[in-house]
């Protein structure tokens, strides 16, 4: 099953925010989006997820409108981590968790249901949070732990036999120290090593470099380009696109995948491209 | 309304002794002899009721405490409800059930009372099924604001409590007032508007029309009540202006805010009321209770709509 | 199990224990000297009054006191978790004021219209019933768009439609005359001593609906608290969830106040204290919140019986004069805790 994006148009507020986009995401793939800020990435993942209507254009599900499906059935193959999680206040951090089974839950017995809720959360690296409220974490932790609910919505789904479904990622490292972003980047990895399939929005452009099978730039409104990281993020991309300095791209030397030094110094006025 | 000569009024007086008799041979329903101890008796709702010698009574409603007071019978009370303010002793007296149409069942029957007389009007009525549902006797009085009615009342009241002379005695009382009465206004006729005001709201007076207590009381004294419409209405200062009255009638409780609020209403200066600052103040239970006390309070007030001072 | 369903079941069984005590008491309690234990050793003549006291008068009472405590409680939880304020109170829905401006039309323009009689005193519930759903069914059309019903328009329109009513019922107050004035002032401060065995009966099916509404809801209520964008992305039917959510609170409060009259600070407190001591799982919070509503107000209304006798207090002064600083210890202690 895919699920893509088909000759999308978002418009909000008589603006035009995204055109043309026709994206699918593959099963097995991490998908990474990268963009200048307000380029439209997260618009696109929430049109994606179905939490948004698009204007023009549809999207598919295994070849299926999602606008016809119903809400409970789409929660079987796609979950999505957005970027406003409310704190959830005075809930366990477990209880909160075993909430991403969502409708499903009566699938699992209530043991079952604890198992798999506390491995997601060891996953998640909050095995010493589980039973602390929501409102005493950090902002980073409360962000692993909806995506410990995020994760959960798919697992539970799975037990039936249904495939692995896609996990809709936006700036899932946004708030967390470099330990723990590459934890949840391994672990969206993981899930397309099962058969999954994995879109994250990212900021952070080595991230998205080191992690994606298939990179997307998006930029006012369109695809700009996609690709394997090393085919798309080249140093014409850099400093069209994202207005960085020559001679910032690089090539890793054992992976090949390209990474980005932004600056040599700080202080130093280097020689900048044109504006994007 | 249309005054009474002097021959009418001898036919009010036989009409009253008439109501009288007839209330009395009504209510002379089978007795086993004077003095008994148990009698059957029939009250406003048509029911049979068996009573007692009475001597623990709930009065419910203050024209009922009045009259038991009038009656010498006070010490025959043990309780009364908060619209009993005539005597004043009475609330002081007497233990208290709230308000008549809040009644609280199980309250009443704490007391022990060997009868409840209530007002017809009391509530609210699925108490009023459990009392009547026990074994204490439950007799309902009617609450008609008529001169006829007030002697029916007295006499019935009189003979739940086999206490025939004080209750002829209170009727000739009352029958005299009302004799007073209708002399006095066939020796004075008059075409005196009167409105009554309830109390003042937003500055506007809240009106008595037809089919109120009120009314009853404007009409009995000789007065003619103005307003043409029914139950209570706030009258803005046009519709003040066009009934004309010639005289407010008001509760002496509320009478210092109504006189205020009405002097400086300008439209009320422009009724002959407003120009002759006639604004009548008089107790409201003793005015509106058409208990023993209201041919009374009717005589007065058509004295001083007269202009004789009471 | 976790800390929090252990502590579950302790508060389970210990309202449970509270419930029945607090009926059992509330049984033995009146005015009159009927005990209890009259009904095993009936005094003679004073058998029929045992009957009649404890059967008639303070069985219905206790029931409709109970059920009064669960509904307002439920409806007051449900409200809470929709709106995710803890300050949201089943009147905001409308709902009360409604049914408050029903009432008093049949309170103060009084019994013309055939069927007003043919009800007679059935009039003030159904009217209050019929009120109270016109005035929920009102709210959530004026709040749903395009199939899709915004909390903060319905919860703003709530406000406005009680100041509305409010002032509707401001206009009958003015032209009613005493003894309406005094009904309508007593139904506002609410009293179970109207309750019988057929009012209930009249209840229970609004409550039955109710009761089976917050059982589905209990688990959807605990998602939208993550936001409704999550609860949709979970699988949830938000947009049924946030109607059938309506329909639980007026199914629960309108008949109820219908009846019973105005009775505040049970449906904004009891959900709170339940949620101090359990958390915020709606599973828990809607049974034990049910439990210990009713128990508070059976507990309030024996008050009320007894306090004044041979008069009787309106219930709802004694929830308000326990409730009030209940309330504000509760705001103050969240305040402190950096709750709300």
């Amino acid at each position: 099953m895919t699920l893509e994006l088909r000759d999308i148009i978002w418009r909000q507020g008589g603006r035009e925010i995204l055109h043309d986009i026709t994206l699918p995401f593959a099963r097995g793939n991490v998908t990474a989006i990268i963009g200048p800020n307000g380029a439209g990435k997260s618009s696109l993942l929430r049109l994606a997820s179905g939490l948004s209507t698009p204007t023009g254009g549809r999207v598919m599900l295994d070849g299926r409108s999602i606008a016809t499906l119903p809400a409970r059935k789409l929660a079987r193959h796609r979950a999505m981590l957005t970027q406003e999680s409310e704190a959830a206040g005075q809930f366990l951090v477990r209880q909160m968790v075993m909430m991403g089974a969502g409708m499903a839950a009566h699938r699992l017995d209530i043991v079952q249901q604890g198992l798999l809720a506390d491995a997601l959360v060891r996953r998640v690296g909050l095995e010493d949070f589980a039973n602390r409220q929501m409102m005493t974490l950090s902002g980073g932790e409360r962000q692993r732990a909806h995506l410990a609910r995020v994760l959960m919505q798919l697992e539970v789904a799975m037990t039936d036999g249904t495939l692995p479904g896609f996990l809709l990622l936006d700036e899932p490292i946004s708030a967390q120290d470099p330990a723990h972003q590459a934890l949840v980047l391994q672990l969206a990895c993981q899930h397309a090593r099962r058969g999954g399939g994995v879109a994250i929005v990212l900021h952070d452009l080595n991230w998205a470099a080191a992690c994606a099978d298939w990179l997307v730039v998006v930029h006012r409104g369109t695809i700009h380009a996609q690709g394997p990281p090393e085919t798309v993020l080249t140093q014409d991309l850099a400093c069209d696109i994202f207005g960085l300095r020559q001679g910032c791209v690089h090539r890793h030397e054992k992976t090949a995948r390209p990474f980005i030094l932004p600056h040599d110094n700080i202080d130093e006025e280097t020689d900048r491209c044109t504006s994007p | 309304m249309v005054d009474k000569p002097a021959h009418h009024g001898r036919m009010e007086m036989g009409r009253r002794l008439f109501a009288c008799l007839l209330a009395g041979g009504m209510l002379a329903t089978p007795r086993t002899g004077w003095g008994a101890e148990e009698d059957t008796v029939t009250d406003c709702r048509g029911r049979h009721v068996k009573i007692g010698p009475a001597r623990r009574i709930a009065s419910i409603g203050g024209t009922i405490t009045e009259t038991l007071y009038a009656l010498g019978a006070q010490d025959r009370i043990i309780a009364v409800d908060i619209t009993s303010t005539w005597p004043e002793q009475a609330l002081r007296e007497k233990k208290s059930v709230g308000y008549m149409r809040a009644l609280s069942a199980e309250g009443i029957l704490s007391l022990r009372p060997d009868l409840m007389l209530a007002m017809n009007d009391c509530g609210p009525p699925p108490v009023l099924d459990q009392l009547m549902a026990s074994t204490v006797p439950v007799v309902f009085v009617d609450a008609t604001p008529s001169e006829d009615a007030i002697v029916a009342r007295t006499r019935f009241i009189a003979s739940l409590l086999d206490a025939r002379t004080a209750g002829t005695r209170l009727c000739a009382d009352i029958s005299q007032h009302f004799d007073m009465l209708t002399q006095w206004r066939a020796a004075h006729p008059t075409t005196k508007r009167v409105l009554f005001v309830m109390r003042m709201s937003n500055n506007r007076p809240m009106v008595a029309g037809t089919g109120t207590a009120a009314d009853a009381v404007i009409r009995l004294a000789g007065g003619s009540n103005p307003a043409a419409f029914e139950g209570y209405k706030i009258l803005d200062q046009e519709a003040l202006i066009g009934l004309q009255p010639d005289a407010v009638l008001t509760m002496e409780q509320d009478a210092p805010q109504v006189r205020a609020a009405l002097l400086g209403n300008a439209g009320f200066r422009l009724t002959p009321a407003g120009r002759n600052q006639a604004i009548i103040a008089m107790e409201g239970e003793r005015l509106l209770g058409f208990g023993p006390r209201t041919p009374d309070a009717a005589l007065e007030l058509a004295r001083r709509l007269g202009g004789t001072p009471a | 199990m976790t800390g929090a369903m252990s502590r579950a079941t302790w508060l389970f069984a210990l309202l449970g224990v509270l419930l029945i005590l607090t009926m059992l008491l509330a049984l033995d309690t009146g005015a009159t000297t009927v005990r209890l234990r009259d009904l095993w050793h009936p005094a003679g003549a004073g058998g029929e009054m045992t009957q009649l006291v404890l059967r008639d008068i303070r069985g219905p009472r206790i029931v409709m006191a109970c059920l009064t405590g669960a509904a307002l409680a439920v409806a007051g939880t449900i409200m809470q978790g929709l709106f995710r304020n803890p300050l949201a109170d089943p009147g905001l829905a409308g709902v009360s004021s409604a049914a408050a401006l029903a009432t008093a039309c049949i309170i103060v323009l009084g019994g013309s219209g055939a069927w007003v009689s043919w009800l007679g005193r059935w009039a003030i519930p159904c009217a209050g019933i019929a009120g109270s759903f016109t005035g929920m069914g009102l709210l959530y059309l004026f709040a749903t768009r395009g199939g899709v019903t915004s909390m903060t328009a319905m919860l703003l329109a709530g406000v406005a439609f009680g100041a509305f009513s409010g002032a509707l019922t401001g206009v009958l107050i003015f032209r009613a005359n005493d003894a309406a004035l005094r009904d309508l002032t007593f139904w506002t401060m609410g009293s179970f001593s109207g309750a019988t065995w057929r009012g209930i009966g009249l209840l229970v099916p609004f409550l039955l609906v109710a009761g089976g509404l917050a059982a589905y809801l209990a688990a959807p209520l605990n998602a939208m608290l993550l936001n409704e964008h999550n609860a949709h992305l979970m699988g949830y039917p938000v947009e049924r969830i946030k109607s059938l959510s309506m329909l639980a609170v007026a199914c629960a409060t309108g008949p109820t106040v219908s009846l019973v009259g105005a009775i505040g600070f049970v449906g904004v407190v009891v959900p709170h204290l339940v949620r101090l001591v359990v958390g915020p799982d709606h599973r828990i919070v809607l049974p034990a919140s049910a439990m210990l509503g009713a128990i508070l107000l059976t507990g309030a209304d024996t008050m009320a019986r007894t306090l004044a006798s041979p008069a009787e207090v309106p219930v709802g002064i004694v929830t308000a004069l326990l409730g009030t600083p209940a309330f504000v210890w509760l705001l103050a202690r969240s305040h402190r805790t950096g709750i709300a």
